[in-house]
């Protein structure tokens, strides 16, 4: 029967990918909530990003063995994301808040392209014919290249403000990571165009850079002479040690040139003391420190405190080449060596010099793994290969030489670049250094690759429809939105999918909480620059309902305004006009004014609202005139009685508490305010409230019950007065 | 890989359910009681004790330690259920959408329906208050959804006896004035109808599509005795009729009938593809698992 429990695993549903069909099986992820069986109820759910929360619930009426302390339910944050930070070895693992840089730092790069890319492509679809600059392309490329690859460190520049130890083998520098070497290896490769002519030189600079990555894979060079510099310090005849030479030897094999000139300066011969006894000894070092300094190197320039002679052309480098093995020979068939007293001495030089000369034996005994042989074969035996398949075919032979006995990520990548198959270079950098590496990088294989371009634009039935390029943009994203300091660069990301990425912000944003309002404003920034009105007035609204119901009525009216809420202003208005109606006393007055104001006159289609601010008005009017008893005032305010009076909008239950309010105006002494004509409709409109009285539906207002008899009295006597005023 | 506890919950807890964002935790207890907690530390969320509503229990934060640099759940409980002398355990909990506040329906055991709503005076502690209870008589109110549909909170519940009804809020700023729109078995033909099946619960699941010209439509399966009733529909209003109807019946012949412990959308992210039409749904039973 299918779907039944397994009896091994348990699971209620089971996994339908059959073995024999080639599914990956299923990856299954143990969670450690710490609640004891039996489980009652399980709960799942989406958080941001690839965040998933599970509450496990223990059964409520279950009699465990641990009594009161057993925990009956928990809730787990779990990230299923493989988090953004590169590097393969874990004891080189980027720091979080170092990867945040690096991550903010990437997004004006990433989007300059990006716009740069649309731009160009509007262009090329303007004028049909012409096809998009490939020239001035690349260059943007190796502008955006260069920039995210400062965002990683240089390799370069010494630690700051180290004094510079006088014995010191190795130069202290800042620890290269190996997110910083993926990236260079994949700059020279595919960005860099115009270097490309002196390739080999820029991969053993990339090697001397990094060599320290390589640990993982057995001993480097690098390891081998930090070993010797620790024991360097208490070698009293340093000729004598037999790592002092495979130091030398494994320095020159892959072109540390300085290094060597420097450790050969440390030879006991060159001691004050020794310098008699050894001059022939001596001659011979420093003939091979001299061999060494000049040898050439074909690259356009050389950093200071390189050494060997920088040849630009082809032609000048082959002169110069002939003529440097032509001294290395020379010096390697002189008679002086028969005149050399210490015998390692003699034995190490030569090896050096066997070394310059290409001697393929000893190169593949002085490097510790194939990458720095494959080096060693540009310094040495084949300075000038060029193309991939060379490259390709020379790396394989290296690796036959000197089997890897570890992996590294960048070998891994390595051997992608040079079999020219950029599947392999994806799955190395998705493997090894995360999805921030994969989705930057992207845009560094497409420079000049068409093979690449199409491999990553290409839409994928199996991928849903989207290509890989979009997929591992959506990744990228999806590890941004997982925390809480990253998730506002994921729009940048998410803007350049052009199948899902909106669908996915519009979720990312709907999701943001609207207690705090500074992200509010945030998320209505991020709204407005990607023309997401929807989410901007849904965010304006949830806004809105939050502070109403939490008591911040005005900032509640505001958001339901920035959102053109007709529905729920109209509602507030109703409400409001409601809450006046049943007392209107002067407390309540100044609760409700500002709310008033907020809402403004165009709400409410019953004329509801524009009762309420005529009445506003008219309580403003009425507090001045009582205050200043002045007769201009009370006259204006007689105005908006009478306005209001006369307007049918004005609801009947307000006439009483209108004319209640304005009883002192009917006495005014000595003029009365009102004509003959003002007090009958006045007394007209009491009249029309004292028949209403008797109808069932007559709302009674909270006044005095003598309310009705004093306003009769008052306008009674301004009736009284206004006949004897009137000609 | 990254994995914390969050919260612990208290004991007797029976349901739970996340708010939309995923950063308040609503856990209903067999006690009557509900907690909510709440993932961001602000003064507003260090609950006390108040009048207003009908109990509050203070409970300390529970973390462990390596996980104090996040931002600690804490909580506030209240007590649900028709009334405090009826103490009734808590079987669902299901948050409103956030366009109407932040509120919860909690289920009880008795079969009754509660709502209640975050809420807060000028400047002082949020409380929750009950807004209104839904009750049935004789059969029990399983469970509930809400989804919008034309601006308006629709509620769909599903009841004991196999019955559905489709509440729709007439007021938007309170929750306590529900019109009853529809009432309809999950039946797709009129002629299986039967006479009492007994449910013992209900999954539903409104579709989350956005959008003004979507029609409202929803998924639900039952847990009962009878195969008609449990097998899992998506019901869609239909304007012209003003009434719903079951729009498809999901299910393979050998699983028919199965009983349903859960349905789910997908979330539709595709906007600009030719597939953002086609509707993802999950249903699963309790015998297999069904992916459309």
């Amino acid at each position: 029967m299918p779907g039944m429990p397994t009896d091994g695993g348990g699971a209620i549903v089971p996994f339908r990918g059959e073995p024999g069909l080639g599914l990956p099986p299923p990856t299954v992820r143990p969670i450690h909530h710490g609640v004891a069986p039996p489980m009652f109820r399980i709960y799942v759910s989406w958080s941001s990003g690839n965040l998933l929360q599970v509450a496990c619930l223990r059964a409520p009426n279950s009699e465990g063995a641990g009594g009161a302390e057993e925990v009956a339910g928990s809730v787990v944050e779990v990230n299923l994301g493989g988090g953004g930070s590169g590097g393969s070895e874990s004891e080189e693992k980027i720091d979080e808040a170092e990867m945040r840089r690096i991550e903010y730092g990437s997004v004006p790069a990433f989007a300059l392209l990006q716009s740069r890319k649309n731009a160009l492509a509007d262009a090329a679809a303007l004028s049909r014919a012409s096809v998009p600059d490939h020239a001035e392309w690349w260059q943007y490329v190796l502008e955006y290249s260069k920039t995210i690859g400062s965002l990683l460190g240089n390799a370069d520049c010494p630690a700051a403000f180290m004094l510079e130890d006088p014995k010191a083998i190795l130069k202290v520098r800042e620890k290269p990571t190996s997110l910083r070497a993926a990236w260079e290896l994949l700059e020279i490769f595919y960005v860099d165009k115009q270097l490309q002519g002196w390739l080999p030189e820029r991969l053993v600079d990339w090697l001397a850079d990094f060599d320290s990555l390589l640990s993982s894979m057995g001993s480097t060079t690098y390891s081998k002479l930090s070993n010797f510099q620790k024991k360097f310090i208490n070698l009293q005849i340093i000729e004598d040690d037999p790592d002092y030479w495979n130091g030398l030897s494994a320095a020159l094999s892959v072109g540390w040139l300085d290094t060597v000139v420097n450790m050969l300066r440390f030879h006991g011969s060159y001691q004050l003391d020794q310098m008699d006894n050894r001059e022939t000894e001596n001659g011979l070092v420093e003939a091979v420190v001299v061999l060494v300094s000049t040898m050439p190197r074909m690259r356009p320039n050389l950093p200071t405190g390189k050494l060997g002679q920088c040849c630009k052309t082809r032609p000048d480098f082959i002169k110069a080449w002939e003529k440097w093995r032509g001294q290395v020979t020379k010096l390697e068939c002189s008679a002086f060596w028969i005149q050399c007293g210490h015998q390692k001495t003699r034995d190490g030089l030569k090896n050096l010099l066997r070394i310059m000369m290409g001697n393929i034996k000893d190169l593949t005994a002085a490097t510790s793994n194939w990458l720095e042989l494959f080096a060693s074969h540009f310094l040495y035996i084949k300075p000038f290969t060029v193309g991939f398949e060379g490259m390709h075919h020379l790396a394989q032979k290296c690796i036959q030489l000197k089997p890897p006995s570890g992996t590294n990520g960048l070998t891994g990548l390595f051997i992608g670049v040079l079999s020219e198959n950029p599947e392999v270079v994806l799955a190395e950098c998705t493997n090894n250094f995360g999805p921030w590496l994969v989705t930057h990088a992207m845009e560094l294989l497409t420079a000049d690759n068409d093979y690449a371009d199409i491999m990553l634009h290409e839409e994928r039935p199996n991928l849903g429809g989207i290509s890989l390029e979009e997929l591992h943009r959506l990744v990228y994203a999806q590890v941004l939105c997982s925390h809480s300091l990253t998730w506002q660069i994921a729009p940048t990301y998410l803007s350049s999918c052009l199948n899902q990425g909106l669908g996915l912000l519009e979720i990312l944003l709907l999701k943001q909480p609207i207690q705090d309002n500074r992200l509010v404003l945030k998320t209505l920034e991020i709204c407005r620059l990607y023309e997401l009105d929807n989410v901007s007035t849904n965010i304006m609204k949830v806004a809105g309902i939050y502070h109403w119901k939490h008591g911040r009525k005005g900032s509640g009216v505001y958001w339901f305004q920035q959102a053109h809420d007709k529905v729920h202003l109209d509602r507030i208005a109703q409400l409001l006009f409601e809450r006046i109606g049943k007392s209107v006393t002067d407390d309540s007055f100044k609760q409700w004014e500002g709310l008033l104001e907020l809402l403004g006159p165009d709400i409410g289609s019953a004329g509801g609202l524009e009762f309420l601010h005529r009445y506003r008005d008219f309580k403003r009017s009425l507090q001045q005139a009582l205050d200043g008893r002045s007769g201009e005032a009370a006259r204006k305010t007689v105005d908006f009685l009478m306005q209001l009076m006369r307007n049918p909008s004005t609801p009947q239950r307000f006439w009483l508490p209108l004319l209640h309010d304005s009883v002192e105006l009917f006495n005014f002494k000595p003029n009365p305010l009102m004509d003959v004509a003002e007090t009958t409709l006045l007394l007209k409109k009491l009249r029309e409230l004292s028949m209403a009285k008797l109808r069932p539906d007559f709302s009674s207002n909270h006044l005095p019950s003598h309310a009705l008899s004093s306003v009769k009295l008052a306008l009674a006597s301004n009736l009284a007065y206004a006949i004897l005023e009137d000609p | 890989m990254g994995e914390r506890q969050v919260a612990e919950l208290g004991p007797g807890t029976a349901c739970c359910g996340w708010n939309h964002c995923g950063r308040r935790l609503a856990a209903g207890a067999v006690d009557g009681s509900v907690s909510v907690y709440d993932s961001h530390p602000s003064p507003s969320s260090k609950w006390q004790v108040s009048s207003a509503s009908l109990l509050h229990l203070s409970r300390q934060t529970l973390l462990s330690p390596h996980m104090k640099m996040n931002a600690p759940f804490s909580d506030c409980s209240f007590r649900s259920g028709a009334g405090l002398a009826n103490e009734q355990a808590i079987v669902n909990v299901v948050w409103l959408p956030p366009e109407y506040g932040d509120a919860i329906a909690c289920a009880c055991a008795d079969g009754t329906l509660s709502l209640w709503e975050e809420v807060a005076a000028d400047d002082q502690l949020p409380t929750w208050r009950k807004c209104k209870v839904f009750e049935c008589g004789n059969c029990h109110i399983l469970n509930v959804h809400f989804g919008l549909h034309l601006g308006n909170l629709k509620m769909v519940a599903a009841y004991s006896d196999g019955q559905v009804k489709v509440y729709e809020l007439s007021d938007s700023l309170e929750l306590d004035k529900w019109q009853l729109q529809a009432e309809f078995q999950n039946i797709k033909d009129p002629i299986s109808r039967l006479g009492k099946p007994a449910c013992t619960s209900a999954s539903i699941a409104w579709n989350p599509r956005r959008g003004g010209r979507q029609q409202a439509s929803f998924a639900i399966g039952f847990n009962s005795d009878s195969p008609h009733i449990n097998s899992c529909k998506i019901w869609e209003f239909e304007d012209a009729h003003q009434r719903w109807l079951p729009l498809v019946e999901l299910g393979s012949p050998e699983d028919k009938g199965d009983e349903v412990c859960a349905v789910a959308w997908a979330p539709n992210i595709g906007r600009l593809s030719p597939q953002a039409s086609i509707i993802y749904l999950y249903a699963f039973m309790l015998q297999s698992c069904c992916i459309l």
